[in-house]
């Protein structure tokens, strides 16, 4: 290549897809031509500033952790009102159709695994949660598909399915099985605490465990704090069914970010919520908004 | 961009059968492209991430619908089209008014709560993008973009936005020639 290449050609240098008959003159030309070497070299910084600048405003992770949360949290409030439906439709045709009370009370019992969704979910709840010795962010999703699992830290676990609950294993533990029926571990060193909805009958090694009922607190100290007050259910081997517990042992528990927001009007965002997300603004952008791809 | 043995469509069907889990490594996968297409977008950068977010959301909540003939991405980025537009008339502002933007640069001067030196940092890069964005015509921002920022090759490209690959080619190289042209004004401003 004697002559200089096009612009079309000079640009794609770096472009994997050229083929490589056009990439060996291409490249020789380079070596000879000082010129073009310093248009690539032009383009390609200020594509590489345009990157730095994209990544230094990225915040990877972010959006997964938060949009993550929001799927969970919306799963579980659609499994809670297809239950409340189902039994008001129940108690709609109760009185005068007993075949259909019948069948409907079946409907109700019988559980119907083959029809839902697996819907236990596990999150990792702490910076430095750990599946299988390797760190989990925050926020991160615990792959179920492949059981078991060791688990050493903090993790949410959901189930949105007939049975919506949601609980937090704190420590060290195997994950064998996580079905909506039946989580169970084994090897486990670690607390159980009940964060909403029923209580949840877990295996540890074997023996049952009734992860705590949201116990009701003094109304004097807390009128309104019954969804962040638990009993935690310790762990240790042998498990055991927890009984009473004394009122000392019981700590609130906060509750995942995402379910304190839902509710809260969007001008009165929690300052937890507010403060990381500055607010930067575009200060060219004095024209109508781009909503068309291209 | 799909380094990952499993391919979007098989992630897809796993989500639907019931491994809501999995739907976290399709945000993995494309939180960024997602982003990053809406920053020329939008006219600031929590309106970005919020949208992102929602359109995550979205996608999830209508995942049944998507047909497995057709490019997750492009699939995607319809959603995130249609989620900014909802957006753009629920908040009824399809001008950004300079009063509007000055009133949230205050607010945001005011903000120094949380580690200001990231903050300005991160500021200053947002604005280094906006300039540069703006050197580019409207039609070649996403091409150029997602092969710059996501790394995504012409094809990918292609792919994601539904254009013929040779238009992908062309787009991306008036964006590298306009860019050519613009630099020194943007070295200004670094
Ligand atoms: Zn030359």
């Amino acid at each position: 290549m004697k002559k200089c290449p096009d612009k079309q050609l000079l640009y794609s240098i770096d472009d994997p897809e050229l083929n490589i008959d056009d990439r060996v003159a291409l490249e020789s030309h380079l070596q000879a031509c000082p010129r073009c070497r310093e248009e690539v070299a032009a383009v390609r910084s200020a594509e590489e500033a345009f990157k730095a600048d994209v990544n230094g405003i990225f915040r990877s992770g972010e959006i997964r952790k938060r949009a993550m949360n929001e799927i969970i949290k919306n799963h579980s409030i659609e499994a809670e009102r297809h239950k409340k439906a189902k039994y008001m439709w129940l108690w709609v045709l109760a009185p005068g159709l007993a075949i259909v009370l019948l069948a409907a009370l079946f409907h109700a019992v019988v559980p119907r695994q083959s029809t839902h969704q697996r819907l236990v979910t596990c999150q990792a709840h702490s910076d430095n949660a750990m599946v299988n010795e390797k760190i989990y962010e925050f926020g991160r999703m615990v792959e179920l598909q492949h059981l078991p699992v060791e688990l050493n830290g903090s993790f949410i676990f959901t189930s949105a399915g007939q049975q919506a609950w949601s609980f937090e294993h704190c420590g060290v533990s195997t994950l064998v099985k996580a079905e909506q029926q039946a989580v169970e571990f084994v090897k486990a060193s670690a607390t159980f605490n009940l964060l909403s909805g029923d209580p949840v009958t877990v295996k540890i090694d074997g023996s049952n465990l009734v992860i705590g009922e949201l116990k009701p607190v003094d109304r004097v100290t807390a009128t309104s704090a019954l969804e962040t007050i638990i009993v935690p259910a310790v762990a240790s081997e042998p498990a055991d069914i927890i009984g009473d517990i004394e009122p000392d042992q019981v700590m609130p528990v906060e509750l995942p970010v995402s379910s304190l927001t839902a509710e809260a009007p969007e001008n009165q965002l929690p300052a937890s919520e507010t403060a990381p997300h500055e607010e930067l603004v575009n200060p060219f952008l004095d024209k109508p908004l781009l909503i068309n791809g291209n | 961009m799909n380094s990952e043995n499993h391919s979007d469509n098989e992630i897809v069907q796993a989500v639907l059968a019931g491994a809501t889990e999995r739907f976290g490594e399709l945000l993995e996968r494309y939180e960024k492209l997602v982003f990053s297409f809406l920053l020329s977008r939008l006219e600031n950068l929590q309106e970005v991430e919020d949208i992102s977010q929602d359109t995550f959301v979205k996608a999830f909540r209508h995942l049944k619908s998507f047909d497995c003939s057709r490019k997750f991405t492009a699939w995607l980025l319809t959603i995130a089209r249609n989620v900014l537009i909802d957006h753009v008339r629920k908040s009824s502002r399809s001008v950004a008014s300079t009063e509007l933007v000055t009133e949230v640069m205050l607010r945001e001067s005011d903000n120094e709560d949380c580690n200001p030196q990231m903050l300005n940092l991160r500021r200053e890069s947002w604005r280094k993008v906006v300039n540069m964005i703006n050197t580019l015509s409207e039609e070649v921002r996403d091409p150029f973009v997602m092969r710059v920022v996501n790394e995504m090759s012409y094809q990918e490209i292609a792919d994601a936005l539904e254009l013929p690959l040779q238009t992908v080619k062309n787009r991306i190289f008036k964006a590298r020639s306009l860019l050519r042209e613009k630099r020194a004004l943007y070295e200004e401003m670094s």
